[in-house]
This record gives C-alpha cells, structure tokens and sequence, in this order.
C-alpha cells in the first residue's frame, strides 16, 4: 500500500516537474527570440544606414560596425551578404567594402574547403556575392564538387563574378540536366563578355560531324545563351544552327532568333560585317544538311 | 510627402526600399504579397504602389489588373519592382498599366528618383 502511495508521489511529483520545466524553457525562450529580434533590428539599422544614409550617418554607421566583434559581427555580416545580390550601385559598393576591409573574402576561401557541404555552399556563394574575378579559380574547383548543391551555387556564383574565362567550364556543367537552367543563367549573366566563347562553342559543334553527345550538349547549351544574350554577331551562328543534323540543336537555335526577336536584319551595323562573315565561314565548312 | 504601398515578399527588399523612402520623407506601408497589396492601396489610397512582379498567390501583375479596374485606384501610379528583366516581362509590365519598371538588383538612388519621377508626372 505504502509503495503505491510513494509511485503515484513520484509520479505527480515528476509530472509537476516536467510542467515547471516546460513552462521554464518557453518562457526562457521567447526572451531569447525577443532578445534576437532586438539585436537583430539593431544591426539591421546599422547595416540599412550604412547601405543608403547620409554622408554623416554612413561614416557613424561605418565606425560602429567596426567596432562590433563575435556573434553582433556574425549577425551583421550574414544581414550584408544577404543584401548584396540584392543591390547595386553605391549601395552595394559600400557594404562590400566594409565586408572586405574584415576579411571576408579570407574567410569565404576558408569555407569553401569544409568538409561539410552547407558550409562550402556558403563559402561559394559569399564569394559570388563579393564578384572578384580573382576568386574564380576558386569557384571552378567547385564545378567539380561531389556535392550537387555546391556545384549549383558555384555556378550561380561565377555567373555573378561575370568573368569570361569561366565560360568553357561552366559550359562543360550542362552535360548534367539537373544544372541546365544554372548553366544557362550563369551565362546570361556573364552577358555579352561570353559571346565569343560561346560561338566559338557552336562553330566547333557544326562544323565537326563526330562530335560526342557532351558536345552537342554544350552547344546546346551556348545556343540558348546566345539568344538570351542577344548579340546581334550571333545572328549568322544561330542561323547556321538552323541546319545542323541535331534536331534539339536547331529547335533551340530557331527559339534563340525567334523568341529574343534577333533576326540578320535587325542586326546592328558593326555587328552585321562580323557576322557575315562567320555565316560564310559556317556554311562552307558545314556543307549541306544532313538528316539523322 | 507621398503614402506610398510596397509590395514584396522579400523582407530585405521591404525594408530596403522603405528604408530609402522614408529617408525621403515618405510615408510607407509595407506587404507580403499581390492580395494584401490591393487590400492596402484600397484601404490607404496611397499615392503610388510599389508591386514586385513574383509573389506567392496573386502577381504584382495580378495585382495592378484588379487596381486598374477598381474605380478609386484606376488611375493610381504603379512601379513594377522585379528579377525578371527580359524585354517581354517589361512589356507585360507596362501592358497592365504600370507606370514604370525597376529591375533587381536595383539601386536604392535609382528607384527614389523614379518614385520621385512618377510622383511629379502624376502630380501628387
């Protein structure tokens, strides 16, 4: 009798306190989310009167989050690689500044040779943020990443960097149909700086007839950017495509002339002698059409 | 000053354009989506909508088509805020009566010059 009185003691007594501790850690932490909340809208107006305040503010704003360290700086500095794509401009300009002037471009390199792969993901993408050309290497090297997810942020990484000499290797990405849309826009965003990699891509793929799938894959992937781009020099190269014997290429061709209105006489004029000449060169070296 | 609706479902680009605006002088509502902003420019009657084109359930384009047809805010001026910079999405922009196109990234200067621009064209 005695031992069940003292079981159903303990019983209550242990629910009682489950309760008291349940009730301690919500209360405990909705302070938590409110303290957040505060030092998060507080680095937040630091960062906003950085980004677009008066010459005054900006230099106050300036002193203060140099002064910041530990987690405030973490806060602050996730908050301005947030913003980056987000802007540009002098806005942009001066949040990149005072990222760099801490070494955060030292410490994006460092992440992305983690083991973990959440981490070399924020590593690429705050280099792509940053958009120095010199990180290019870098980001290359994560092409070839076994995680999927690395290797889409790289690439959208070295789309933001903008730097032509990426081109052929993030061209060579679009054999994997899971980054076609990446490969395309990374191109787009590289912009007219890529045109001339890219023909040179869709001349070689026409003029060659042993060429492997990957290849076809790749030109493929150059036509689609080349009409997006919209370089009135592509005209010819994408006319040309027109009549390759890969029926995916002259569909993405004619979509390319089609869809972004580029057509041979809306060329511009400086445009127009260049690209005459590469239909000419194309045509000769293709020969007539052959069907697969 | 100018009462001015913002519509984003970006918390960032919210508070940066409000940010920008009220440093203007402006006075700012801001929402998440197409549907609160037609409730908020009916409700406020601002004096220039700021819509982003891409939002959860209804478009900023959705949204400034059913403002067009609503007697109080026909007239009401409209900025398109959005990713989507192809020449087309520019067109359907203006195809739906938006009065100007902002494409992100954007600069904060930029875009208090054009609410500036089409506050003074629409002679509010």
């Amino acid at each position: 009798m005695s031992f069940l009185l003292w079981a159903v003691v303990a019983l209550l007594g242990a629910s009682a306190l489950t309760v008291v501790l349940l009730l301690v850690l919500r209360v405990t932490s909705g302070w938590r989310s409110v303290r957040h909340a505060r030092e998060h809208a507080a680095g937040r107006e630091l960062v906003l009167t950085l980004a677009m305040g008066e010459a005054d503010e900006v230099e106050e704003a300036g002193r203060r989050i140099s002064r910041l360290s530990g987690s405030e700086w973490d806060r602050v500095e996730q908050q301005i690689f947030a913003l980056l794509p987000k802007v540009r401009g002098e806005t942009r300009q001066r949040l990149v500044d005072i990222v760099r002037d801490r070494g955060a471009a030292r410490r994006a390199r460092r992440l992305v040779r983690s083991r973990s792969a959440v981490v070399r993901c924020r590593g690429a993408h705050r280099l792509g943020a940053l958009r120095d050309p010199e990180d290019g290497p870098v980001l290359l090297t994560l092409l070839d990443d076994r995680n999927f997810l690395v290797r889409r942020v790289a690439l959208r990484a070295l789309g933001s960097i903008g730097d032509p000499a990426s081109v052929p290797a993030v061209v060579s990405c679009g054999a994997d149909p899971a980054l076609t849309r990446d490969v395309v826009s990374a191109l787009q965003r590289i912009g007219i700086a890529a045109a001339p990699e890219l023909l040179r891509i869709v001349e070689a793929a026409l003029v060659d007839p042993g060429r492997r799938d990957e290849e076809d894959r790749s030109a493929e992937m150059a036509v689609v950017a080349l009409g997006l781009i919209a370089d009135p020099t592509a005209v010819p190269v994408l006319v040309c495509a027109l009549r390759s014997d890969a029926e995916s290429l002259r569909g993405r061709a004619a979509n390319g002339l089609g869809g972004h209105r580029l057509t041979p006489g809306g060329a511009r004029a400086d445009g127009r002698a260049r690209g005459r000449r590469r239909l000419v060169a194309c045509r000769d070296r293709q020969g007539p059409r052959r069907d697969r | 000053m100018a009462k001015i609706v913002v519509a984003d479902d970006d918390e960032d680009i919210r508070e940066l354009v409000a940010f920008k605006l009220k440093q203007n002088g402006h006075d700012v509502r801001s929402v998440g989506d197409g549907a609160a902003a037609v409730s908020a420019c009916l409700e406020e009657l601002p004096d220039l909508a700021l819509l982003d084109v891409m939002m959860p359930g209804m478009s900023g384009l959705d949204a400034a088509r059913a403002l067009r047809q609503e007697e109080t805010t026909a007239r009401l001026p409209i900025i398109m805020l959005t990713a989507r910079a192809q020449e087309s999405d520019v067109e359907q922009g203006f195809t739906v009566g938006a009065d100007d196109y902002i494409t992100k990234p954007f600069s904060p200067r930029e875009l208090a010059s054009r609410v500036a621009a089409v506050l003074a064209r629409s002679g509010r």
